[in-house]
């Protein structure tokens, strides 16, 4: 048979994921973020409250948290990206993939947990997009 | 039984725990479609030529199956793609007669979103009140449908069986006491569920239109709305095309008579065909018997389940409904499992061969209302054995080993507990 990524139990339940699903980094809310953004997987009605504060530079995410609740994989994903984008430019954080993401995690998933996995990355590009959008706006008024 | 199902000797280890979503097909349905395919194809309706005239014949003659089946008329069955299209069908073409600003429609919080957002649609496009019967949070029943009907009241919408908690709705109770408050409200009935679980006779329910699909009865992916012969020949046509007219200029254009004026285009001859066989099967084998295997293996899921302390059932409760509307569970079966979510337990249940829903089961309202965002669902045939729910119930046991690690117990302080924020579908708290 063709290695399945469905049945890939053991990686996708490795210590590392569980370690963060029981005690999740970066859980909780920022009062003074710049990007706050909801999103929900409407395959499972999951959901995720993304927030990043920015650098004084305006470009950069200095400190992400998430507010939600979810699957192993979406947990111990936004807990996993609002580690590694820290520090990071919202142009750099706009053009990462699936792949970066599953790269990040170590894992190879069948679609419907991919969408699990891209939960918080995608509220995190959808806050930043929603933001610069934003920002256009209030630029271009006189 | 489960050997008239050729999946279950290509797959012989599957659990298939996932009826609701869909059935599995037996041979007969199978050999059906392609027999029709390899012996019988024409497409229906069109050919003077004997091929297509027999084919016109077999879907008549199945159309006359399935209406059998439910004790319609034949011309009272329309075949769409599923069930909701059926419910959106419907909405739109007896939305059409509806005026704006005025009545009101009653669907339930319960209710799967195919006969949740046409109705909440039609509302809001009309400027009508959408009126929603609410499910009590503690004993999951629903306050009484018919307290919200009154003269104003347009529509009723509701499900014969919850796809989530598997609650079995009183249809002709339900009818009973609405068209006692208002004898000309126009009342649908999602049967999805109940189609393959109990026996349907829509003139013994009084019921307008009725909606299901023939893949949760072991047959194909088309849908069927019932509707009474007098409320079709008044309602606007679903879609416009071939088929469905009897004359067209170039100014005006008049509808064939039941059923094609409902069925623009070609329809689905073939998985009509072999739908027909699946309920003649259902038939041969016997409702009564299929549901009393069902019951069983129902009955022992559960008591398989609330051996697990960390498993929370939603529904099957004992409970008396005071308002006449539950009047049982069928083999449909929710829950929680502590400290696992859904997603999670779906995914190492697969790893027994087991198949599980999980999710919202298209029910966010009452998601919504249990404070949930998900559910696992284990759904039963009878075709399922008993080692099906035993293969659940091991591969629940594992999923709690796995991934809320029971024996391993590491809390370096009880500070670090506090900081812990509990997730909201379970308690993740170390103990």
């Amino acid at each position: 048979m063709e290695p399945d990524p469905a049945n890939n139990i053991d990686a996708m339940y490795r210590e590392e994921l569980l370690e963060y699903y029981n005690h999740p980094t970066n859980r909780g809310a920022i009062e003074d973020a710049q990007i706050k953004f909801s999103d929900q997987n409407p395959l499972c009605g999951d959901k995720v409250e993304l927030f990043a504060k920015l650098g004084i530079d305006g470009k950069k995410i200095v400190q992400v948290k998430f507010q939600g609740s979810g699957c192993v994989i979406s947990m111990a994903s936004a807990s996993m990206i609002s580690e590694y984008v820290e520090g990071k430019l919202m142009d750099d954080i706009r053009k990462m993939t699936r792949e970066d993401m599953l790269s990040l995690l170590g894992l190879e998933l069948t679609p419907s947990r991919v969408k699990c996995a891209m939960l918080a990355l995608t509220a995190l590009k959808k806050g930043i997009v929603e933001y610069e959008s934003k920002k256009i706006n209030t630029t271009e008024m006189p | 039984m489960r050997k008239d199902f050729p999946i279950f000797k290509h797959l012989k280890d599957l659990h298939y725990l996932d009826n609701a979503a869909t059935t599995q097909k037996p041979k007969i349905v199978i050999d059906a479609i392609s027999g029709y395919l390899g012996k019988e194809n024409a497409n229906t309706h069109r050919g003077i030529y004997i091929l297509s005239e027999n084919a016109t014949q077999k879907v008549a003659d199945s159309r006359k199956t399935i209406a059998g089946f439910i004790n319609a008329q034949p011309e009272e069955i329309i075949f769409v793609r599923n069930t909701t299209e059926g419910m959106n069908q419907l909405a739109n073409s007896l939305g059409k007669d509806l005026k704006p600003n005025e009545g009101n429609i009653i669907i339930t919080e319960i209710e799967h979103h195919s006969n949740f957002v046409p109705w909440q649609q039609l509302a809001k496009s009309k400027g009508m009140e959408l009126r929603v019967a609410k499910v009590n949070r503690e004993t999951l029943l629903l306050d009484p449908i018919s307290d919200l009907v009154d003269d104003d009241t347009a529509i009723v919408a509701f499900t014969a069986m919850s796809n989530v908690t598997g609650a079995v709705f009183d249809v002709k109770t339900i009818i009973a006491q609405i068209r006692k408050k208002s004898p000309d409200v126009t009342i649908i009935v999602d049967a999805a569920q109940a189609i393959a679980h109990q026996k349907i006779d829509v003139k013994d329910l009084d019921v307008d239109f009725l909606c299901f699909s023939m893949h949760k009865i072991y047959g194909l992916l088309i849908g069927v709305v019932y509707g009474k012969k007098s409320l079709l020949e008044k309602m606007h046509p679903f879609f416009y095309g071939g088929n469905m007219i009897h004359t067209v200029t170039i100014a005006e254009s008049t509808w064939a008579d039941l059923p094609e004026k409902f069925e623009a285009g070609t329809i689905n001859g073939p998985a009509i065909v072999a739908s027909a066989e699946a309920i003649k099967y259902v038939q041969s084998i016997g409702m009564e018997q299929t549901s009393g295997t069902e019951e069983k293996l129902t009955k022992y899921a559960l008591k398989e389940l609330q051996k697990i302390s960390q498993v929370k059932i939603i529904g099957h409760t004992k409970i008396k409904d005071p308002s006449n509307q539950v009047s049982g569970f069928g083999p449909i079966i929710s829950f929680t499992v502590d400290g696992v979510h859904p997603h999670d337990l779906a995914t190492i249940c697969n790893k027994y061969q087991v198949c599980i829903r999980a999710g919202h089961h298209c029910c966010q309202p009452f998601m919504d209302k249990l404070g949930i965002a998900a559910t696992a669902r284990a759904s039963i045939a009878f075709y399922n054995r008993k080692q099906d729910i035993d293969a659940l119930i091991t591969a629940i046991k594992d999923a709690i080993g796995i991934i809320t690690k029971p024996e391993i117990k590491i809390i370096e302080s009880e500070s670090e507990i506090k900081k812990q924020e509990p997730n909201t579908l379970g308690n993740h708290t170390p103990k």
